[in-house]
This record gives C-alpha cells, sequence and structure tokens, in this order.
C-alpha cells in the first residue's frame, strides 16, 4: 500500500468514523419536539419542567422556523410533536393529515419597544410615520413582520421602515443598543430585554394575536407519549412557564 | 521559448480519487440547486422588483467594497510587508481576524464600533448627523470589513516574494520611496493585486452576516442578494432558489472571465 | 582644500550573519577599479554599501567632495540622492517597462515629464544601438541585449559614480567576448569612477585599471594586473596570478599579440579574430640556450624575479612578455635562475588556447 492510499484509507476511515458517531444518537425512548424558532428559550424551561414531573421522559427540541419545520415533517423527518409560531402553517400540516387535533398552546401580543431613554421621544404608534426616526420591523415574510404590518394599516399609520430584520430577535437587539428608535416586537421580547426596553402597549383590537399552536404528528412512533407532552403544555404548570416568559394562555385568545 | 514539461504518465489514481471527491464536495450542492430550481416559474419569480433592486445594490456594493479594500489593504499590505515597526505582527494578527471572526459578530462589533450608539458613531452622529447603519454606506463599510483581509493577505504574499532588486535599483535611478512603489511595486506584483481584488470582491458579494447585523435588511437600500435569499428562504422557498441561481451565475461568469483574461497564461 | 573628485571609501560593517566588513576603497575619475575576489569575499555587500542600500557602521563615503555616509556625524545619504549609478548582476530591468522607458526610468524620477525623459532616453538607446528594441517589453530580452539596456538606463540617470556588479556572469560563453568588447567601450564614454565586481580574474584583468584583490570582508591586495601577478600577496591570488593571460589577434594558428611583437603559434587554427590566450605556467619551458628541435614558439626573455613556492618555483618573466612559469626547484639550481638573467622560453602549440575576446 502506497503513503498515498495509506493517506486516503484514513481520510475515509476518520470520515466514517465520525459519521459512525453521529447517526447512533438515536433513542427509544425520546419524544422529538419541534418547535417554531421563537420558542426557544421557552421550550428550554418547558422541557425542564416536563422530565421534573415525568422522569425517564427524553426530550429532544429540534429549533427552526415554523415553514422550515412544515417541509421537514412533509420530507419525513422524525418529529412527534409540533409546536409552531402560526396558525396557517398548522392548517397546511393539518390539510395534508400530516398531524391530528390541533390546540391553541399560547398566544403573544405586540407591542412598539423604544430603548430605556426613549432618543426619539416616541410615545405612540403615531411615531412611526416620523421620518426623522430610525424604526425597524420584522421582514414581512416573517409573522412578526405582518402582523406589525396588519398593525399598521388598521391605525391607519404609514410607517416607512429603515429595515426589515429576518427575525424578530435581531430587531430587538438593535433597539436595545440604540441603534433604531423604535420597532413593533412581541411582548415575550419585552420580557427578556427587561429594563433595557421602555414597553408602549398597542390596542389589542387592531389586530389578531399571534397563536401557537401545538399537534401529534400523525407519523410519530410515540402518539401517547406525545399526547402526554402537550397535555403537560395546557396544564397549570405549563401555562404558568408560559406566562413567565410573557406569553398570553391560549384561552384568552380562544 | 519552450516549456519544460513535468513528469509525464498517468497520473496517480489516489490523487485522482480525492481530487473528484473534493470537487463533489463543493459541486453537489450546485447540482442541488439546480435541480430544485423553479425552470418554468424562473422569469416571473427573477421579475419581482425584490430581486431586480438586491442585484443592482450587491453589484454596487460588492465593487464599491473590492474597490475600497483595494485603496486600504494595498497601502496596508505594503506596510505589513516592507516596513518594521512594534506591533507588526499582532497588526497583521488583527487584520485577518475578519476572516475567522463569524460575519454576524463582525457585524456587531461594527456596530459598538461605528453604529449611532458606537464608540467612534456616536460623537460623528452628534457632530453631523449622520449614521452608518442602515445606509448602503454601511453595507459598503460591512462588506470591506470582511473582504479586505483576503486582498491583504494576497497582495503580502505577493510582495514577500518578490526581488526586491528591481525596487533597489529603481531606487539608485533617482526614484523616491512612494514613486518605487507606485512605477515598479505595484507594477511588478499587478497579478497578485488583481487575484486579491477578485477574492475580495466575490466575498463582499456572498456577504451576509455582517450586512444584515450592521446595516439591516431593506429593500433597495440594504438588501442584498444574499439577504434577499436568506428572507426568501422563510416563506418563499422558489424565489429563494431563484435568487441564489442568480448569485451563482454571476460570480461565475466574473471568474471566468477574470480567470481567462489574466491568469490562463501559465 | 581643493575640490576632490573621485570616490573615497572607507567601509566598515557587521551583517547579521556575523559576517564583517573592513574595505577601504579609492577611484580616481575616468578609472575603472576593480573588486575581484572569490563568491562570499564580501564584494555584492560593499556595492550596496557604496549605493546606500546597506548602511555602514564605521568610515565614510565620499564621492566627489561630497560625503554621503559617515556614521560618525550621522550623515546617511538614501539611494535616490547618491548619483550611484547599480547595475545589477542580472541587471533586474523593469519587466513590465519597455526598453525605452526602463532607460527614461532615471530621467523621469529626476522630475522630467513622461516626453521629456523619453527624449533623454533617446539619446542612449541611440548610443547603444538600442533604437529597434526600444518599443521591446524589457521582459523579452536575450542577455546580450538587457545587457545593453542596463548599461544605457545606469548611465541616463547621470550617475557620478557606477558600479557593475558581475556584468557577466549573466551571460553565456558564446556571447561573453563581444559583450566584454562593448562593456569596455562603453565604460571608456563614462568619466567618472567606475568600478567592477567580479570573480573571474580574466575580466578583472581585461576591463580594470586597478584591482583590488578581496577576501573575507578585507582587500588584501591592491594594484595594476602586471603589479598583482609579479607579486601575489596570498594563496588566492598566487592562483589567480598562475595563469597567464594575454591579449591579441588570431589568423590560422598566428596570434599576434598587443603586448609585444613576439608572434605565437597556436595547435587551434580554426578561431580567427582578437583573442584571449591563456598558458598554463607549467607548461612554459625554460632553456639556458636557443632549444633543439622546433617548438612552434620559442624566445629570449628576462627574469624578473624568482620565487619559491615549495614543491614548485614560480619566475616571472619580464620582457618581451610578462609570463610566469613553473620549474622543479632542482631545475632552478640547475640553470642558476637569478633575476635579470637571460633565459630561453619554449611553448608546445599545443599549450597555447586561445578563446574569442
Amino acid at each position: 500500500m502506497g503513503k498515498l492510499n495509506r493517506y486516503l484509507f484514513g481520510v475515509l476511515a476518520a470520515v466514517s468514523l465520525l459519521l459512525g458517531s453521529c447517526g447512533s444518537s438515536s433513542d427509544d425512548n425520546e419524544l422529538s419536539v419541534f418547535a417554531a424558532a421563537s420558542l426557544a428559550e421557552v421550550m428550554d424551561e418547558l422541557v425542564a419542567a416536563y422530565t421534573e414531573t415525568s422522569p425517564g421522559v427524553n426530550v429532544a427540541v429540534n429549533l427552526a422556523g415554523s415553514t422550515t419545520l412544515k417541509a421537514q415533517i412533509f420530507e419525513g423527518a422524525p418529529a412527534d410533536v409540533v409546536l409552531l409560531a402560526n396558525q396557517a402553517t398548522m392548517s397546511q400540516l393539518v390539510d395534508e393529515d400530516a398531524v391530528q387535533a390541533p390546540q391553541l398552546a399560547a398566544a403573544n401580543r405586540m407591542v412598539l419597544a423604544v430603548p430605556a431613554d426613549n432618543p426619539g421621544g416616541v410615545k405612540s404608534l403615531d411615531d412611526l410615520a416620523r421620518s426623522d426616526l430610525l424604526i425597524g420591523l420584522c421582514d414581512s415574510q416573517v409573522p412578526c413582520g405582518a402582523t406589525a404590518r396588519n398593525i399598521l394599516d388598521a391605525a391607519g399609520v404609514v410607517a416607512s421602515p429603515d429595515t426589515n430584520e429576518p427575525d424578530v430577535k435581531s430587531l430587538v437587539a438593535k433597539i436595545v443598543s440604540g441603534e433604531l428608535d423604535a420597532g413593533i416586537v412581541y411582548t415575550t421580547d419585552l420580557a427578556s430585554a427587561g429594563d433595557e426596553l421602555i414597553r408602549i402597549d398597542i390596542d389589542p383590537s387592531l389586530y389578531e394575536p399571534n397563536v401557537y399552536p401545538v399537534a401529534v404528528v400523525t407519523d410519530g412512533d410515540k402518539p401517547a407519549e406525545a399526547q402526554l407532552f402537550i397535555d403537560f403544555v395546557l396544564s397549570e404548570r405549563g401555562q404558568s412557564v408560559l406566562a413567565a416568559s410573557g406569553f398570553l394562555p391560549a384561552e384568552e385568545v380562544n | 521559448m519552450a516549456e519544460l514539461g513535468g513528469p509525464k504518465g498517468p497520473a496517480p489514481k489516489g490523487l485522482i480519487a480525492l481530487a473528484v471527491l473534493g470537487a463533489a464536495v463543493i459541486l453537489l450542492p450546485i447540482v442541488g440547486l439546480l435541480a430544485r430550481t423553479p425552470w418554468s416559474r424562473l422569469g416571473e419569480l427573477l421579475g419581482k422588483p425584490i430581486v431586480g433592486d438586491a442585484l443592482r445594490l450587491s453589484l454596487i456594493t460588492s465593487f464599491a467594497a473590492a474597490g475600497i479594500s483595494l485603496c486600504l489593504g494595498l497601502p496596508l499590505a505594503w506596510i505589513l510587508s516592507r516596513t518594521r515597526f512594534w506591533g507588526r505582527s499582532l497588526l497583521r494578527a488583527f487584520v485577518t481576524l475578519p476572516m475567522v471572526l463569524p460575519p454576524v459578530v463582525g457585524g456587531a462589533a461594527l456596530l459598538f464600533a461605528l453604529g449611532r450608539r458606537g464608540v467612534v458613531g456616536e460623537p460623528i452622529y452628534d457632530l453631523t448627523g449622520f449614521a452608518l447603519p442602515f445606509s448602503v454606506w454601511g453595507v459598503i463599510l460591512a462588506n470591506t470589513f470582511v473582504a479586505m483581509p483576503f486582498l491583504v493577505l494576497t497582495i503580502e504574499a505577493a510582495l514577500n516574494n518578490t526581488d526586491h532588486r528591481q525596487e533597489a535599483a529603481a531606487a539608485t535611478l533617482g526614484a523616491s520611496r512612494l514613486a518605487v512603489f507606485n512605477r515598479v511595486t505595484v507594477p511588478m506584483i499587478r497579478p497578485s493585486i488583481l487575484a486579491g481584488l477578485v477574492l475580495a470582491w466575490a466575498r463582499a458579494l456572498g456577504e451576509f452576516g455582517a450586512t444584515i447585523t450592521f446595516a439591516g435588511n431593506l429593500s433597495g437600500r440594504t438588501q442584498t442578494l444574499p439577504l434577499a435569499v436568506f428572507v426568501s428562504l422563510e416563506a418563499d422557498r422558489d424565489a429563494a432558489i431563484a435568487i441564489s441561481l442568480i448569485l451563482v451565475v454571476i460570480s461565475v461568469a466574473v471568474l471566468l472571465i477574470l480567470r481567462n483574461r489574466w491568469w490562463s497564461t501559465q | 582644500m581643493s575640490e576632490v573628485s573621485g570616490l573615497q571609501a572607507s567601509i566598515q560593517l557587521q551583517r547579521s550573519n556575523g559576517f564583517k566588513l573592513d574595505v577601504e576603497l579609492n577611484i580616481a575619475a575616468g578609472t575603472t577599479a576593480c573588486l575581484l575576489g572569490p563568491n562570499g569575499a564580501g564584494k555584492s555587500t560593499a556595492v550596496g554599501a557604496l549605493a546606500g542600500l546597506i548602511n555602514i557602521e564605521g568610515g565614510s563615503i565620499r564621492l566627489n567632495g561630497r560625503t554621503l555616509n559617515d556614521p560618525s556625524v550621522g550623515i546617511a545619504i538614501p539611494p535616490p540622492d547618491r548619483k550611484i549609478g547599480l547595475m545589477f548582476q542580472d541587471y533586474a530591468l523593469f519587466g513590465h517597462l519597455s526598453v525605452e522607458d526602463n532607460i527614461a526610468f532615471g530621467p523621469r524620477s529626476a522630475g522630467l515629464s513622461k516626453s521629456a525623459s523619453r527624449l533623454a532616453a533617446a539619446e542612449w538607446t541611440h548610443k547603444f544601438d538600442l533604437i529597434d528594441l526600444a518599443g521591446r517589453k524589457a521582459s523579452d530580452l536575450s542577455g546580450g541585449q538587457a545587457q545593453r539596456v542596463a548599461m544605457a538606463r545606469t548611465l541616463a540617470a547621470n550617475p557620478d559614480l557606477i558600479l557593475l556588479d558581475e556584468p557577466l556572469a549573466a551571460l553565456d560563453v558564446g556571447t561573453k567576448a563581444t559583450l566584454r568588447r562593448i562593456l569596455s567601450t562603453n565604460l571608456e564614454a563614462f568619466d567618472g569612477p567606475r568600478l567592477i565586481i567580479t570573480h573571474e580574474p580574466a575580466e578583472a584583468f581585461l576591463l580594470a585599471d586597478r584591482i583590488h584583490i578581496m577576501e573575507n570582508g578585507r582587500i588584501t591586495q591592491s594594484g595594476t594586473a602586471a603589479e598583482i601577478r609579479r607579486s601575489p600577496a596570498t594563496a588566492y591570488v598566487g592562483a589567480l596570478a598562475g595563469t597567464n593571460f594575454l591579449t591579441g589577434s588570431t589568423f590560422r594558428g598566428s596570434i599576434t599579440l598587443d603586448e609585444s611583437n613576439v608572434v605565437l603559434k597556436t595547435s587551434d587554427t580554426t578561431t580567427d579574430g582578437r583573442v584571449i590566450v591563456t598558458v598554463r605556467p607549467s607548461a612554459l619551458a625554460l632553456h639556458p640556450s636557443q632549444p633543439d628541435g622546433s617548438p612552434r614558439n620559442s624566445w629570449q626573455a628576462k627574469i624578473a624575479s624568482v620565487e619559491n613556492l615549495g614543491d614548485v618555483a614560480r619566475v616571472y618573466l619580464d620582457a618581451p612578455l610578462p609570463l610566469a612559469a613553473d620549474v622543479t626547484p632542482g631545475s632552478v639550481e640547475q640553470l642558476g635562475l637569478s633575476a635579470g638573467q637571460s633565459i630561453w622560453v619554449a611553448i608546445k602549440a599545443t599549450e597555447i588556447s586561445v578563446s574569442p575576446a
């Protein structure tokens, strides 16, 4: 065997070893939960609380955008529970019989957020029409951006945003750092940003709040365990975890 | 003049196997992209105003960033290669930092420095009312930040490999150091300057993380092609693929033209 | 003090590898000096120091009365302001420029406009027979053409001193002789001091008025070619002087020498024209009377000196030809050889080699 061949063999051996170790991580006791990326922090807490009440269950969380999760489930990814950030995407899954009996797990309202020192002197939604301010929204193609535009339309405010952030997290970061004067974000974001942001409430009659539907995946291996997890999320304990992060209880919007 | 050929005979099979594997790693994703491209809807997808705006902005900002990288990076490379001063190795390490730094971190760092509340940005804003973030200048700056190291590294390597005697000869003929730089050094390393320029341009064209973090995302002002791909990916996968296809086509076209023009002589 | 012309240099420096250089050089205007020494003797370092590319640590460099470098008083004129032309070993032409623009580089650096500098260069392209090549890229020249361009480029900058680092080393044997002649003529055209660096004794003997032998960073002997040949100070010089060089013209095996009316016969009848004639000292046979038989070359010569080198004795001959002959110490005794004595010299035609000059 030549030097090069030995080298080639070594490379292939190393690669197959890596592949092997990745492939062997699946676990019979594991419940696979696909959740919207905007739920990242609260999912950790939900899972921690759930494993406290039901020891021995191992919950694996896969975080991605709702549309991506939908595509993954259509392509046969191993999911037991799916928790999305909007109703429309869940409806598409229902239409294809990919999930069973969706329920609303929580809702999220939107607020106008400004930096703690409010450099632009923002008082209400009307200020978003001011051209001297730097305004940020979520991109219209993600839920928080779509809802924000519905709010502005309903309020009759013509806002010209200076940036359409691809996700609400980066929008919040730019308001916190003072690079933007104002933006429309979720209530939950203010809960995590603490006193770095000033919250200006938005009239709830202007829009439909964002809801988080949860459902059992039809092709999942563990429908019973999946339902147990959903029951936990809807229980008093699960709802209190969600409320601590700024979510509204599901029943308030149901 | 007759060229001296290398050793003749068939290429070793092991080398071929690894080369094929290497090419596959690069080409397979492109094949995947082409396979998923909605060819019948392509015209309609590319006709969207968001695409035209992003394309125009991408071209302007990537070429501007490459140009600025050249104007600033060439002297920087020269200083690193031709002068000796305390902290030179440290400066060289920092100059290459944007190559390893996650671009998002780079964008955040740019905000801390040049944002409206940044260390340097705040006094500028207070004085002039001008802020870099959320402007096309912000995009160009973010692009320059990530692209310039490629140019500096390429040119510095070329400078370190040049024959110093031509520069010495120019000096004995009465040329000042600046004249030597302009009339001898730069022409001598022209191929490497072009290579560095192309690398920097390509990096700027594909820039995403630093741009979206520092300059935000607004169609027509700061939304470049990679940003357009990213925001479309969630809602309209077909549009995202179509825009990616433009990026591939532009990059390949420019690289092919430049390669044929300047590097095909070997 | 009246105007001092020419170069007065005393160069002391130490390289980072520990190599020490301590050299004194005085070159009068209109004369050619040569630094002759083996590779690694420090010749290029000395030239670099003169041109200002390497800083000296001690001594001083003065050119035409102007101090260019003197560390003791903190003077170090940078290379562009020294007016010292340096022709590099393989010429270091600017490959991206045309021949014309290479030559115009000096005038342009002196502040002339592009067109004015080209006009200045035109004089030199004409003088060096480069008009036909003026537009050609400097990277596309033969060795001989490149040497002419390099020389023209150096002189066009109007230097006060020219330094030539191994001007012929980059050339192949076939063109060397022609180019040495051209170089020799061109050197005459420059009226300042000229310094050539070489490791080839033939070049030194043919091109220089005064030779400085350089070994290990020091000059071990200085003098004219004849002086050095007559009394070599070191083993290295002894080995150099051990070869007899003569110049002349040959036609069908008959050599007419420049420095004497002796006609030498060589077995090489194919080479014609200007030649360098070399004869090994051991090829010279010495006889008390006219030798018998018919050696092709024999004449009566006067002994200048006799030197005992151990197992061999070197006899330096004077008029009519300055040659060295190696004989055994036994024959010195037997023939009673001593300075001032007349002796017969005989050399076989096969021992006389010629190469085009």
